[in-house]
């Protein structure tokens, strides 16, 4: 199974913002709930999300899980930075076995490409913010059979 | 749903599985299954897969368990190679249209990227490194 942790966050922070927007107030349960993901899981990324300044948590009744920010202040790319730090696409295994002569020299030309393909990733998620996300999930919504 | 933006190592393994193949063509050596299986950290179920994708896509043929390819190295971009291995996003929540379109916005930035990539020069580049590193060895 793949890295889920960074579309996971971004559920997490988007589905925050949403229900910000409404007026509603977001616990961990609920979006544990609501992503249909282990709760302890949710935790460890909202803990992060907290850590990095993206999102606040608060206890007690009237407490809850918060954007530390405005949505249009908070770029994808520090969202991904903060659960993926130091991420290469591509990272070449120090362990791979020297069999072959493709195995022997392929970490440079790897080392290259992944490099080429993260600053073209990043460039797109520097110019994403929340705010971004949320226009696109209210014109999806909008754009719904049977919505007005 | 497909995981983390950048995770795409099935690029990352198809690249390596052409480079083999490219490499024992040039060298007019067969590629088995196995060398391509056992020149990867992925599991080999992974791998066949991968074999797989490239047959169906017309860059590779599998016969009695030897893999050529079917097209020039110079004729094969690597944004072809990405988009093939780039696999899409599935349901339809309105988060799950909402990562789909973020996906087809950092394959398209990846795929320009490597736009005048061909695998090729990718291979031109690994003899250069073997080059380097027979030299070196040679020399040390």
């Amino acid at each position: 199974m793949g890295d889920t942790r960074f579309p996971t966050a971004l559920q997490i922070v988007v589905t925050v913002a949403v229900n910000e927007a409404a007026g509603i107030r977001t616990t961990s349960p609920m979006l544990a709930a609501a992503l249909d993901t282990n709760p302890s899981f949710v935790r460890k990324l909202v803990s992060t999300l907290t850590k990095a300044g993206i999102l606040s948590s608060s206890d007690g009744a009237s407490g809850g899980i918060r954007l530390a920010r405005g949505p249009e202040s908070i770029q994808l790319l520090e969202l991904h930075n903060a659960i993926l730090p130091d991420q290469r696409s591509w990272s070449t295994r120090e362990t791979i076995p020297s069999i072959c002569a493709v195995t022997r020299n392929i970490g440079a030309i790897s080392g290259q490409l992944s490099e080429r393909a993260d600053a073209a990733i990043a460039k797109v998620l520097s110019g994403v913010s929340v705010a971004d996300c949320l226009k696109q999930i209210t014109e999806l919504e909008q754009s719904r059979p049977g919505s007005l | 749903m497909r995981s983390s933006l950048d995770m795409n190592q099935d690029f990352s393994h198809a690249l390596r599985a052409l480079l083999v193949i490219a490499y024992n063509q040039a060298i007019s050596r067969p590629t088995f299954k196995d060398e391509i299986i056992n020149c990867s950290t992925a599991k080999p179920s992974s791998m066949l897969s991968i074999i797989d994708t490239l047959v169906s896509a017309g860059i590779v043929a599998s016969r009695a368990n030897v893999c050529t390819l079917l097209r020039s190295p110079s004729s094969l971009m690597l944004h072809e190679i990405y988009s093939i291995t780039t696999p899409v996003v599935e349901g339809n929540s309105m988060f799950a249209r909402l990562y789909a379109s973020l996906l087809d916005r950092t394959t398209s930035a990846v795929s320009l990227e490597f736009g005048d990539l061909d695998l090729q020069q990718s291979l031109e580049s690994l003899v250069e490194s073997m080059d380097r590193a027979e030299t070196a060895s040679r020399d040390g």
